[in-house]
């Protein structure tokens, strides 16, 4: 809706007053005050980093299981930092390249709950009555799919993998953002700032999206880090529950195939913890980093 | 909260300070009586991110048993925090210095034990705003028992109750609403309970703070009536904190005026309202105006626009430039009346307009606005006058198109409204509204620029934007517009934010505003500059104005044209002079009564009315005190007049003075 001449004279506006970046630069500056944060976040770029660079280091001859040339369940060495697992394939690597998955699931199906979640809760905070009412109910009706029985049927009837997973995750959980949403919205709806809109002349569109969403956006963002890890921890444990891809490699299923190895009863430990310390440390990540945000943008939440 | 925007630099009145004087003053008469409070060389500091922010510094009072000090000041002055630094009722982060001495102890040295006991039975506080002050899930009774049995554990559950019951009677709740939650009750009553609920364990000193803030103005009276008959009859101190000279002159002994954390002035309150001595008194007295001083006609107190620096409303009254709100030029500027000729073709009508709400929670349906006819002519003034409830906001929103009336019609230029989008967006170019709350009404994440941008943008006005967004804000009396482009409203004073408003309203070239309360949430100085705009407005653009508030005093200032609202209704109209001078209306009458001597005399009786229990008759008649006057005088014309039975007719406001009233030959003011 932004049109050139729009542009042009936000641009000139923006070069007389102090400049645009300051909210970002203000921030910033909250961000870094929150030890926490900054753990979480950078824990996140480790292993968003190792999980994208992992294709330069890590060659699919290393994670087959046919072609796997070390030790089976050897215990860490020196050559195997995490040790092996039972066809013989480092725990390390494995771990590493199980990041993948995990992130791109649980990214993915984030995007796609944050979209109908947030599309759902502003148009059901939007119009009251009628269209507001079927809107929640259609929600709620969503709120009551068992996730792990939906991912089962969905792995039936679209055969096992990613898709699947991303489907089941994102169905079950966006009805929670939509609610989330739905209360932000009736709250904005009711400020003087929205009347005056409709004073000046705007329309349901204009309302929503250049009065209400902006005042939204930040819920959004600090409920997308944290549906990200709650979709993390469904995808393993869909994984563990054997609905992937069975040639893939992930953490959910890594620690399926330890316990189906006989990892527990050969006391390998190098290969039960390092899938479940993965996740639990990018867990934690997306949760610290979703707090700091939360905090930075309502800092009345912070000190309680 | 108070003091968080006292400026740091130190731009303060230097020199004689009045303010030790006074209390030397009030020292020597204590003769005999031991002093209630005394409070030496008071400092609060608050510390925040940005560094300390001093919210007092170095004050000096006094207060003996019966007596009532006012301490007055602006948004920020430290009122508050004087007022609640006694009891050690701030929060952690203020830093308190100085010497607090009550009733012979000093309070700063006791300890935390100590000052329990003494709060609430020693000194206790009247909060502001009573909904909140109040628990929204305990009955008012037990409320009210609660501070009795924790103060005095001798006393019994059942002793307490009936004197909680007592007290509800002694503020003139009645004692079978001890059972009420808070919201059952009307804003006035819950003010009451607050006032009983400060009286409950007899203390000896009451801290008022803005007790009467947000109440209807009739209803104010009656509180301050209320809180003087206590004061007088138990013999204890007050201390009353309020923005509002009016209401401390009314009901204090004596008056310190508070400015940036300092007593500038502290004398009888009656002599330092009659003559203020300190310049930023005299701004302070001069917002308040007087109906019937000429001077003040269509002159609000207060910079006009022309000669606004811009930082004006960020520096109210600053006292080295006292002059600068005195000038002949500066209010001969704006104030020349320019009243349209009679029988101008009206621009924006109201024909016999009704808006309904529906029942709701076991209540009616509310007839907020109930066959109301009025219109504005180009150029042209209008005040709205109301108590809260009477429907002057939703007529507002009427008028600007935002609620479609279910009876009548809304004309602009002669031609009906119609309720289709694009009709709807026309009429809105050309009606434009102002909201109350000036922070509220922007957008947080918007700059000003996207603010006053918003307009222009909607109507498809894309040509030459910046300019028109300049041009907007420059006639709302912000010089250099570019420099506010990039700021977001929290970064603006409360008289910027609304001169924003004002510009994104002007940004679309109405020609008419439709303003609801436009200054009652802005601090006094910033009040006469925000009105003085709207004044400068109509004598440039030519725009014409329709303004709600229940404050009589603003239609002294800037209308032409008064009509005053009762429970969905136009009672009385005319011109601002016949109306305000000359009332004939009771209710009228009680209202201009109220403001030229509040808390003398409670004029009206019962609550702000209820739309939806409309009584039958004249809709006035469960609260007119003529009606009453006459009927204990001579039933059988009181009988005769139909108060109760027959409607009264429905005015159709014009220039002619106008009353809706069955008595109004009967006035006993001008027969």
């Amino acid at each position: 809706m932004t049109t050139a001449a729009d542009t042009a004279d936000t641009a000139r506006a923006g070069a007389t007053a102090p400049s645009r970046l300051a909210p970002l630069r203000r921030f910033a500056r909250g961000y870094a005050a929150r030890p926490g944060g900054v753990a979480g976040l950078a824990v996140l770029v480790v292993m968003i980093a190792a999980a994208l660079a992992a294709p330069a280091f890590i060659h699919p001859s290393d994670l087959d299981v046919i072609n796997a040339s070390g030790p089976s369940l050897a215990p860490p060495s020196l050559r195997y930092p995490l040790g092996t697992d039972q066809p013989g394939r480092s725990v390390l690597l494995l771990t590493i390249w199980g990041a993948r998955p995990s992130l791109a699931i649980g990214v993915i199906a984030t995007v796609c709950t944050i979209a109908i979640g947030a599309v759902f809760g502003l148009l059901a905070g939007h119009f009251g009555g009628i269209v507001g009412r079927v809107l929640m109910a259609v929600t709620d009706w969503f709120l009551a799919l068992p996730q792990i029985v939906l991912a089962i049927s969905l792995a039936a009837v679209l055969g096992q993998g990613d898709a699947s997973i991303t489907i089941a995750i994102a169905v079950t959980t966006w009805p929670q953002t939509a609610r989330i949403v739905r209360a932000q919205t009736l709250a904005v709806e009711a400020r003087p700032f929205v009347e005056r809109a409709h004073a000046l002349g705007a329309g349901h569109r204009q309302v929503m999206i250049r009065q209400v969403l902006p005042n939204v956006m930040p819920l959004i963002l600090v409920s997308s880090t944290l549906t990200v890890s709650g979709a993390i921890l469904t995808e393993t444990t869909l994984q563990f529950l054997g609905l992937g891809n069975p040639t893939d490699v992930s953490w959910g299923g890594m620690l399926n195939q330890a316990i189906e190895q006989g990892a527990v009863s050969d006391g390998a430990w190098w290969y039960l913890l390092p899938p479940g310390i993965a996740i639990l440390l990018v867990v934690l990540g997306f949760t610290l980093t979703g707090r700091a945000i939360e905090n930075v943008l309502n800092p009345r939440a912070g000190t309680r | 909260m108070t003091g968080g925007n006292t400026a740091t630099n130190g731009n303060l009145a230097t020199g004689g300070n009045p303010a030790t004087d006074g209390s030397a003053a009030a020292g020597e008469n204590t003769g005999a009586g031991e002093k209630l409070l005394s409070v030496r060389q008071l400092r609060v500091s608050y510390r925040g991110e940005t560094g300390t922010v001093d919210a007092v510094r170095g004050v000096d009072l006094s207060l003996e048993p019966g007596e009532v000090l006012g301490l007055a000041g602006e948004s920020g002055s430290g009122k508050t925090t004087v007022g609640l630094s006694l009891l050690r009722l701030l929060p952690r982060s203020a830093k308190v210095d100085g010497e607090i001495t009550f009733r012979g102890e000093n309070l700063r040295a006791a300890n935390w034990g100590r000052i329990r006991a003494v709060r609430w039975a020693g000194a206790s506080v009247v909060f502001q705003g009573a909904m909140s002050a109040l628990n929204p899930v305990q009955t008012i009774g037990d409320q009210l028992v609660e501070p009795i049995v924790l103060h005095s554990p001798a006393t019994s559950r059942t002793g307490a109750r009936s004197q909680a019951a007592e007290l509800l009677e002694s503020v003139g709740v009645p004692a079978a609403r001890r059972a009420a939650y808070p919201h059952e009750l009307s804003g006035g009553q819950r003010q009451r309970v607050m006032i009983a609920m400060a009286l409950a364990c007899q203390p000896d000193l009451v801290i008022a703070d803005e007790p009467t803030t947000a109440l209807d103005v009739i209803v104010q009276a009656q509180i301050l009536s209320l809180l003087a008959g206590v004061v007088a009859e138990r013999r204890i101190g007050m201390i009353m904190v309020s923005h509002d000279l009016s209401v401390l002159g009314a009901t204090c002994d004596r008056l310190a005026v508070m400015y940036r954390g300092e007593f500038v002035e502290e004398r009888p309150a009656r002599e330092l309202i009659a003559a203020p001595e300190h310049p930023y008194t005299k701004k302070l007295c001069a917002a308040f105006p007087r109906i019937g001083d000429q001077a003040s006609r269509l002159a609000p107190a207060g910079r006009s626009a022309a000669s606004d620096a811009p930082e004006a409303s960020e520096t109210p009254g600053t006292p080295e430039t006292p002059e600068a709100s005195e000038t002949p030029e500066a209010l001969g500027a704006s104030g020349a009346p320019r009243v349209p000729e009679k029988g101008a073709s009206p621009l924006l009508e109201a024909r016999g307009v009704r808006v309904t709400f529906p029942p709701r929670s076991g209540r009616g349906p509310a007839r907020a606005v109930d066959d109301v006819s009025l219109s504005v002519a180009p150029g042209e003034i209008l005040a709205l006058i109301g108590e809260s409830g009477c429907g002057k906001s939703t007529l507002c929103r009427a008028l600007t198109g935002l609620v479609k009336p279910d009876g009548g019609e809304i004309a602009y230029d002669g031609a009906p409204v119609r309720y289709r989008p694009g009709a709807l967006k026309r009429h809105r170019r050309n009606v434009q509204l102002i909201l109350q709350d000036p922070a509220g009404s922007l957008n947080p994440r918007q700059t000003v620029f996207d603010a006053v941008a918003e307009g222009p943008r909607l109507h498809g006005l894309r040509d030459g934007l910046t300019r028109r967004v300049a041009d907007a804000l420059a006639s709302a009396g912000l010089p250099e517009p570019e420099q506010y482009f990039g700021r977001y409203p929290h970064e603006l004073s409360g008289g910027q934010q609304q001169r924003v408003l004002i510009a994104g309203a002007l940004a679309l070239e109405p020609k008419v505003l439709v303003a609801d309360e436009p200054v009652s949430s802005l601090d006094a100085s910033v009040r006469g500059e925000i009105l003085h705009l709207i004044l400068d407005l109509r004598a440039r653009l030519s725009l014409a104005a329709v303004i709600v508030s229940h404050d009589l005093g603003l239609a002294w200032n800037v209308a032409d044209r008064v009509a005053v609202m009762y429970l969905g209704r136009v009672v009385e109209s005319g011109t601002v002079e016949d109306v305000l001078l000359r009332p004939e209306h009771p209710y009228t009458q009680a209202l201009v009564s109220v403001l030229e001597n509040p808390g003398e005399r409670v004029p009206l009786g019962g609550e702000p009315p209820d739309p939806t229990a409309i009584p039958g008759g004249c809709r006035f008649h469960p609260r007119c005190p003529r009606l009453a006057a006459l009927a204990a005088s001579d039933g059988a014309a009181a009988e005769a007049a139909g108060c109760t039975v027959k409607d009264v007719p429905v005015l159709t406001p014009t220039r002619d003075h106008l009353v809706a009233c069955h008595l109004a030959d009967l006035d006993p003011a001008t027969g």
